[in-house]
């Protein structure tokens, strides 16, 4: 070996702890990227994959009942390509083992399989037949979930009668990836699922033979101009079912399941950049300083191989390599450790997100990208080191490096300083020399603690978001719909059933709201004056009546529609007589959760020039007599769909921790990753620097703990002040990722509990402390004799 | 002034008015290099009296530093015995050690070693800060003639300066032991004078047992007694009937 390489070697180990420090940090940045860009890719190219084999539709709608003769018509509107009619209805299932009803999609399909759009996978079992028309293929997670199997046998109420369905099939479909009920957040698959029933025996079922109420279209590829003739498409779609009770045609990106899947690809793709980039900072920070340091350590080594002939390109080259061997030995665990959570995240999104096949994409592209942006960093940080290496000359790196020179800072001249002890005014006066280098420690620290807050955020909001939610908004233990609104009598009859104590009647009808060229479709809820079951609040929380004129919408429907408190919107009713009203917007409400629109129950019976019909009814109930209550709504034939709270909360408390509390776990990890790789770097290098008068000290009569202080003093110094502006880094960072949440599902509230501060402090002054106390142990084996015989 | 050396093995036996404040017993000191073993110190005793100034000579290598060093409870012997009044200093843990130092020794180094981030006058305040029975900070800047530069920082003085920096941090804490080890070795002359004067001066008028490593001869001339060291053994000790001033000699 040449001697320089020689030199590498023997630098490397010297430099081992600092050097594995900034490589860790490296392996998380690497880790992070290759992970969330691998599972990225690979949940959109199955995305992709599965919508084009199984020919997912572009577009769907919905209606009341047309015949059948109506998908020709259909099918000669300009640009679409194919269409497939169905009857879907929903209908409360009774499950072998579970206590409360369950809510089914029951999906028409054709006796004969045959290719369609919107087609099914089959997982397991067999395809249904004509001869078997209770037999139902039903999906896989609900399936799993109630732990049923080809063979089973399940309750359900269909159009007032109830059947027993067996299983013959399991399967799934690119429409129900994301299998949410309606109205739903989170899945919740016991008491949710999709079945597939042959479309005689449904349409019989519901009266529906020789009719659909449900049409979803594939467009004519290549079209050029692919958004206008979208547009074009969902119009004449929406001319034409008008006539037959037509719910408004919509898009793939109105469409539940794929508007999920895309929101969550969306996501993953702005934490795929920007959290590397934070880590990939912080390593180019970290290798900066090491190789800085140890240029001006070598000073006089760099100026001999100088003299010796080696040319500043070759000596800079030398220092080069530190930072390359540094970042490939961070770079290849983090590829191995980055696919492998990759696999661990792809696993995790398979519970949530299901399709016949999601497996991880190792990409090269992600790998290649992950090296050479993570090698260029490096690069850069080493170069900025290296130029001081070019700077050198031989002759001047035979010469001491020029005592360092202090001065009193403008603090210490104030008065305060009189007060502090003499130890204490070292520590500031060694900041006060670097000031760039302290300021870059406390930028880094305090992204680390940024991250911590921003992850704890993430929490703390979707946790306020649901307390607000389930406390304030709905306040009901049950929600009942009906297959039909009924009279307002009705709710006697539900005052009656066990275990009731408050039952209050709404009303909700199929709308399309218009504002100039926006528009939505929207339930819009008829809700009582003195309702106390679902309630509507304002920015600030306060509970709000609906006015008796006018509408009120959630704040985020106002602002797709483009309104506000006093505007006119066009109100077209898509359910029976299909009323056309201008109404004014009366009030805006802020519920984090979904959309909404609400009008006073007596003004929309009058709107729609009807006595009081109801949809459905909120309960209070008793949850001593809950099972007994559940049994009985489950054989009311009224009754299409039942949501329970305790139910919906157990859910959704089951995914937090499950994938939210992993993830902010490992997030938390990464971020004291950099911590520590900050700390221990930092005291190494004051180490280093200073080891000689910590030593002089020691021989002074200064005990081990007196100057532990002050070399972690100067530490423990930025640490704390770190503290303070990672907070508010997280908050910009979480403030930043709030319109990135801002959604029509959900919207996360800038709001911290007191955790998201709390933990950010304990991790990050845990990762210091352990960090400090590695470099600590140091201070055992200085060396007091050989200090007295070296010169400075 | 030159003394002869001879070979004799001497011990300082003589009995003082004062008693004997360090008492050295067979210390050796063994360093152990891979195969080679190098005798830095064999079986050496000497006993250090109340308010002396004493001049330890001998060639590079002899072993003055490490006999200064253990005795400043800096190093440990391999074998033998070192009290320092009725402190058994070779039975000393760690921190004990460092007590000691802190309550009665005071160092002064040939490279002066003093903190760059604190100016004069604090370097000295370092040390009273944490001594039971200080001198003013000022008063022992006073004392080294440097009470006009006490706001300089290490980095603003010439090596003489620095030098007496660190002679007033060591007397500061009014120790009962000054050791130097070549307190001269890094300056001039004139200032090499200077910074004796100043040691002397700490002796006379604190009383403080002083200690001395030096390969220059010349300065044995202002000692009470001169030690004599050679292949890690005292070979002679002779008492000065005449104490010079450093402006009486020269070299
Ligand atoms: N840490 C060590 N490891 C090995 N040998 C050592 C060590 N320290 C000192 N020695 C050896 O011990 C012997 C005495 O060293 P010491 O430093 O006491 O000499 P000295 O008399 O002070 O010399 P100088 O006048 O050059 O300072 C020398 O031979 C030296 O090589
Ligand atoms: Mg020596």
């Amino acid at each position: 070996m040449k001697p320089i390489g020689k030199i590498l070697w023997r630098d490397l180990w010297h430099l081992r702890g600092q050097l594995t420090a900034a490589a860790l940090v490296v392996a998380c940045g690497v880790m992070a990227q290759v992970c969330m860009h691998s599972a990225y890719i690979s949940l959109k190219a199955t995305q992709e994959k599965y919508y084009d084999r199984y020919r997912f539709a572009a577009v769907f709608a919905s209606l009341k009942r047309a015949p059948e003769s109506l998908a020709g018509v259909i099918g000669a509107l300009p640009g679409v390509a194919q269409v497939r009619t169905r009857v879907i209805v929903d209908a409360t299932l009774d499950i072998p083992g579970l206590a409360e009803p369950a809510s089914g999609r029951l999906v028409s399909i054709p006796e004969r399989q045959v290719p369609m759009i919107n087609d099914i996978y089959l997982r397991r079992g067999r395809y249904i037949e004509a001869s078997q028309p209770d037999g139902v293929l039903i999906s896989e997670v609900f399936a799993q979930a109630n732990k049923l199997d080809v063979g089973d046998k399940l309750g359900a109420i269909l159009n007032g009668r109830r059947r027993e369905l067996t299983v013959v099939g399991i399967a799934l479909s690119p429409e129900y990836i994301y299998e949410v009920g309606p109205g739903m957040l989170f899945p919740d698959n016991r008491r949710f699922g999709v079945l597939w029933m042959g479309r005689e025996s449904l349409a019989t079922a519901f009266n529906m033979q020789g009719a659909f109420n449900d049409v979803s279209l594939t467009l004519t590829p290549h079209s050029f101009n692919k958004g206008a003739e979208e547009v074009e498409v969902i119009a004449g779609l929406d001319r034409l079912l008008s006539a037959y009770g037509g719910l408004g045609a919509y898009d793939r990106k109105d469409q539940l399941s794929n508007r999920f899947l895309s929101d969550e690809l969306a996501e993953i793709r702005v934490s795929a950049t920007y959290i590397p980039a934070i880590f990939l900072t912080v390593a180019v920070f970290l290798i900066y300083i090491v190789l800085s340091r140890l240029v001006v350590m070598q000073r006089t080594q760099i100026g001999l191989l100088k003299a010796f002939g080696y040319s500043s390109a070759s000596v800079a080259l030398h220092y080069l390599k530190f930072s390359l061997v540094t970042v490939l030995s961070g770079l290849l665990p983090g590829l191995l450790l980055g696919l492998y959570l990759g696999q661990l995240v792809t696993n995790l999104y398979q519970e949530y997100f299901h399709f016949p096949l999601l497996e991880l994409v190792v990409s090269p592209e992600v790998i290649l990208g992950a090296a050479l942006v993570n090698l260029t960093g490096a690069c850069a940080g080493a170069t900025a080191a290296a130029k001081r290496v070019a700077a050198i000359t031989p002759a001047e790196a035979m010469r001491p490096e020029a005592p360092t020179n202090f001065r009193a800072g403008v603090f210490e001249r104030s008065c305060v300083a009189v007060w502090l002890p003499t130890s204490a005014r070292m520590i500031l006066r060694n900041l006060a020399r670097k000031p760039w280098k302290a300021l870059l420690t406390v930028l880094g620290i305090g992204i680390a603690v940024g991250l911590m807050m921003v992850t704890r955020f993430m929490l703390d909001a979707v946790d306020h978001m649901m307390t607000v939610q389930f406390d304030l908004v709905q306040r009901d233990d049950v929600t009942i719909l009906f297959h039909e609104p009924r009279a307002a009598s009705a709710i006697f009859g539900i005052r009656q059933l066990p275990g009731v104590s408050r039952a209050e009647p709404f009303r909700a009808v199929p709308v399309r709201l218009r504002h100039e060229h926006r528009s939505k479709q929207i339930a819009l809820t008829g809700l009582a004056n003195d309702s106390e079951l679902h309630q509507i609040i304002d920015s600030q929380l306060r509970v709000t009546k609906v006015p008796a004129e006018g509408l009120m919408l959630t704040r985020k429907l106002g602002e797709i529609l483009g309104v506000t408190t006093g505007d006119n919107l066009t109100l077209e009713v898509l359910e029976g007589s299909r009323q056309i009203r201008q109404v004014a917007v009366a009030g805006l409400s802020d519920e984090l959760i979904g959309i909404g629109a609400y009008m006073d129950a007596g003004a929309l019976a009058q709107l729609l020039g009807e006595d009081n019909l109801i949809s459905g009814a909120r309960l209070r109930v008793d949850p001593a007599y809950a099972e007994t209550l559940f049994s009985r709504l489950k054989r009311i034939p009224a009754v299409s769909g039942v949501a329970i709270r305790s139910a919906m909360l157990g859910s959704v408390k089951q995914i937090i921790d499950r994938a939210f509390l992993q993830v902010s776990l490992v997030e938390m990890l990464f971020a004291a990753v950099i911590v520590g790789g900050m700390v221990y770097n930092s005291v190494r290098i004051s180490l280093s620097e200073r080891g000689n008068e910590l030593a002089s000290l020691r021989v002074l009569g200064f005990t081990q703990r007196e100057i532990m202080v002050m070399l972690m003093g100067e530490q423990a110094l930025l640490t704390l002040l770190a503290i303070p502006v990672g907070m508010v880094m997280g908050y910009g960072m979480s403030a930043a990722l709030v319109p990135i949440f801002d959604r029509e599902m959900f919207r996360i509230p800038l709001v911290f509990g007191v955790k998201s501060f709390t933990y950010p402090v304990i991790a990050t002054l845990v990762a210091a402390m352990l960090s400090a106390l590695l470099v600590a142990r140091r201070l055992r084996h200085l060396d007091l004799i050989a200090v007295l015989k070296t010169r400075e | 002034m030159l003394h002869p050396s001879g070979g004799i093995e001497a011990h300082p036996t003589t009995a003082e008015s004062t008693g004997s404040v360090f008492h050295v017993h067979k210390v050796s000191k063994v360093y152990r290099v891979g195969e080679v073993e190098v005798h830095a110190l064999r079986e050496v005793t000497l006993d250090l009296y109340q308010g002396e100034f004493a001049v330890l000579l001998g060639a590079s290598g002899s072993g003055k530093s490490t006999l200064l060093n253990i005795l400043g409870g800096l190093d440990r012997p391999t074998s033998g015995e070192v009290l320092y009044r009725d402190h058994e200093l070779t039975r000393a843990d760690d921190a004990q050690l460092t007590l000691f130092r802190r309550e009665h020794v005071g160092f002064v180094f040939q490279f002066y070693n003093l903190i760059p981030s604190l100016t004069a006058l604090e370097n000295v305040a370092l040390v009273t800060e944490i001594a039971a029975h200080p001198l003013d900070p000022t008063e022992a800047l006073k004392l080294v003639g440097l009470g006009h530069r006490r706001d300089h920082f290490p980095s603003q003085m010439s090596g003489g300066e620095q030098q007496r920096v660190a002679i007033a941090r060591a007397v500061a804490k009014r120790p009962d032991v000054l050791l130097c080890d070549e307190p001269t070795g890094a300056l001039d002359y004139a200032t090499g004078k200077l910074v004796l004067e100043v040691l002397q001066l700490v002796n006379r008028e604190l009383g403080t047992i002083t200690a001395v490593i030096t390969h220059n001869a010349a300065i044995a001339g202002m000692a009470d007694r001169v030690i004599r060291i050679s292949s890690g053994a005292i070979v002679e000790v002779h008492r000065n009937e005449v104490k010079l001033q450093p402006s009486e000699f020269s070299w």
